[in-house]
């Protein structure tokens, strides 16, 4: 009798297309569309904000001043040009704060007129630096650290050799402990390290997106037509109409999670072989298909717990509206202990194992380091069932509440 | 023979505000429960057709629902052949047909995969389901519409289909809930004529209805239901003399308008 309500339930929401487009279609095409959209535009941006030639204007320097020099020999910096300021040197600060919040310059060097270039000086000055960093990606501030950073290390080392030092001892003075940084973590496990809270992060809200739209309209949505009453006059147990819906719900959870996985795949080769972008071909180097096949096997007791909780809410909701209200909330359940098992420092180990959500995606985060505990993921993947196994049998139960039922 | 005996049920207010809408004119109203049904008996044999009237809201669905076993009862019994159902609800639900109030079927199927899928749920294999739905289509004449899907009908065919789902696994007893409401006229003769070939066929069916003409052409006997109580049972001669009335119309409206006095 599951089978008969099975295939029912399913081909139902096969002539769906609400349900289609939350179950394959967003998962497949639309989420990794704007993610790939949104990593080529930051990408590219990034590069011409890099790339981007910066006009710069600067005040209290002595003709003499070699950042002057400097300056003008960097490729992209182009000095503000005096005569389309009138007299440059009659402006007014405010006037050069305004020309760069107008977007007009870059950024202003303003300098201490005491500054002196001799070697014997002993003075520290302070400059300063005006721009305009309202984007957040303003590239001058960067730029200019960099150029003080050498024009500083230079001006460091002629000093110290006016002042008699060995070039030899230079390097020991100003750098008396250098520290050489070696990583060791194979690139598997940095990469898995960084990605893995992410790939559950994804993947478990569509798991919650494939799973409410057919678990409300296979309850709550019944209730409302009035096909419910049918279905609990005719010949068959409760547990056998649950588990039909239940099996309804779980596939469409499952099948728009592994939809994320292959359009994740699909989209990453055709980034990798299309477009070239560098990182992605390091994660497709570097993370194997039977990494994401275990990492969608774990997946399997949350699908069964998510699509348990969503069929329990809906059948308890009157109509399509308040299961779609009772169903909000459940958000803050999948994504609180998602955003735990992202945080720094927190591992896989025996308590995390017992504590729903997290411990699936802290498992995902481990297989796709390459350092998977069997014993585990096991306990995870236990724990998981069994909580769905619960969840489960309180639906059953609520399935044979006529307070339930007609609300 | 189909019997409901001493039949009790009632509901749980959800709140007092709820209690007071409804306590300022229903006597039903007790504290934080509504007393839907008051010793509710009735009895229906096979090959007779019993109707039960009532004003809107008077407890006819619950009944009926009581009946189906889509409500449990509070107390009382539901008798299927002297034998009380409650220890195999599933036997007693293979033995009646329901049609309630909604048509009760799926909108994004045809109307033939409706009727295959209620055949797997009352146990039908395939060739029996087969042969017995395309009886069915031939016998409420819905050759024309029953491979479309189910949104696209009129009211009518919505109606036929769930009359046929409701019957289509020989039951020996069907309860109807007002099976002719909203249809036009073919449609509502269609239904008619098929409850009389059901009776013919000895099956017995209990159903609801405000449309008199109906019952003074099916029905060997009525239940006037009023604030969950049964106000009259008997057949129409004898409501007739009862109320010493010419006409049904009267004899029902008295029956009606005594249990609100």
């Amino acid at each position: 009798m599951i089978k008969a309500v099975y295939q029912k339930e399913m081909l139902e929401l096969i002539r769906d297309k609400k349900t289609l487009v939350f179950m394959i279609l967003l998962p497949l095409l639309i989420f990794p569309a704007i993610f790939g959209a949104l990593a080529v535009f930051a990408a590219k941006t990034v590069k011409a904000e890099q790339e981007k030639t910066l006009t710069y204007f600067v005040s209290g320097a002595e003709a003499d001043n070699p950042i002057l020099e400097k300056l003008a020999a960097q490729n992209n910096l182009q000095a503000y040009q005096a005569e389309s300021l009138g007299n440059a040197t009659q402006l007014q600060d405010a006037d050069i704060k305004k020309l760069i919040q107008d977007g007009k310059l870059d950024f202003w060097l303003q300098i201490n007129d005491h500054f002196s270039v001799n070697a014997q000086s002993t003075q520290q000055n302070t400059w300063y630096l005006y721009f305009n960093n309202a984007s957040g990606i303003n590239s001058a501030s960067y730029r200019i650290d960099h150029l003080i950073r050498e024009f500083n290390q230079s001006l460091t080392q002629s000093k110290l050799i006016s002042f008699g030092v060995d070039k030899n001892q230079i390097d020991g003075i100003l750098q008396p402990v250098v520290l050489q940084k070696q990583d060791i973590a194979p690139e598997k496990e940095s990469l898995g390290s960084k990605l893995g809270g992410l790939v559950a992060y994804i993947l478990l809200p569509l798991c919650l997106l494939g799973a409410i739209y057919p678990a409300i309209d296979l309850a709550a949505g019944e209730k409302e037509r009035g096909t419910l009453e049918s279905l609990m006059i005719a010949p068959v147990k409760r547990i056998d109409l649950v588990l039909g819906k239940f099996f309804t719900i779980f596939t469409a959870s499952f099948i728009a999670a592994l939809s994320a996985i292959v359009s994740l795949a699909l989209w990453s080769f055709i980034f990798a072989q299309g477009l070239a972008v560098e990182i992605i071909v390091k994660i497709v180097g570097t993370l194997g298909v039977s990494d994401l096949m275990l990492a969608l096997f774990m997946m399997l007791p949350v699908v069964l717990l998510v699509s348990a909780m969503v069929l329990c809410i809906s059948i308890y909701a009157k109509n399509f509206k308040e299961a779609q209200n009772f169903m909000a909330p459940l958000s803050f359940f999948i994504f609180v202990p998602l955003i735990v098992a992202m945080l720094p420092g927190i591992d896989l180990n025996w308590q995390w194992a017992l504590v729903p959500i997290s411990n699936v995606a802290l498992s995902i985060k481990d297989i796709l380091k390459g350092q998977a505990d069997g014993f585990l993921l096991s306990i995870v993947w236990g724990s998981q069932f069994l909580l769905a196994c619960i969840m489960l049998s309180f639906c059953v139960y609520w399935f044979s509440q006529e307070k339930v039922l007609f609300r | 023979m189909l019997e409901l005996d001493n039949i009790n049920k009632r509901f749980r207010l959800k709140d007092a505000k709820q209690s007071n809408q409804l306590c300022a004119d229903d006597p039903r109203v007790s504290g934080r429960f509504f007393y839907a049904l008051k010793n509710v008996s009735i009895n229906c044999k096979a090959a007779e057709v019993v109707a039960l009237l009532g004003a809107n809201g008077a407890g006819k669905t619950t009944l009926l629902r009581v009946l189906s076993t889509a409500l449990a009862a509070d107390s009382g019994q539901i008798k299927l052949n002297g034998q009380e159902i409650k220890q195999n609800k599933l036997k007693y639900r293979k033995s009646i047909g329901f049609l309630s109030g909604t048509t009760g079927l799926y909108a994004r199927l045809s109307g033939y995969e409706n009727l295959q899928y209620f055949s797997n749920l009352y146990g039908l294999d395939k060739a029996q389901g087969k042969v017995r739905i395309d009886t069915l289509i031939k016998k409420l004449n819905m050759q024309d519409f029953i491979h479309r899907r189910f949104d696209d009908y009129s009211t009518g065919m919505k109606q036929k289909v769930a009359i046929a789902r409701a019957v289509l696994h020989n039951p020996d007893f069907v309860i109807l809930d007002e099976p002719t409401t909203g249809l036009d006229i073919r449609a509502r003769e269609v239904i008619l004529n098929f409850i009389e070939t059901l009776k013919n066929e000895g099956v017995g069916v209990i159903f609801s209805t405000h449309d008199l003409a109906e019952v003074e052409r099916l029905c060997q006997r009525i239940y006037i239901v009023e604030q969950g109580q049964v106000r009259f049972s008997g057949d129409i001669q004898q409501l007739m003399q009862h109320s010493q009335s010419d006409s049904l119309f009267d004899a029902v409206l008295q029956h009606m308008e005594v249990a609100h006095d």
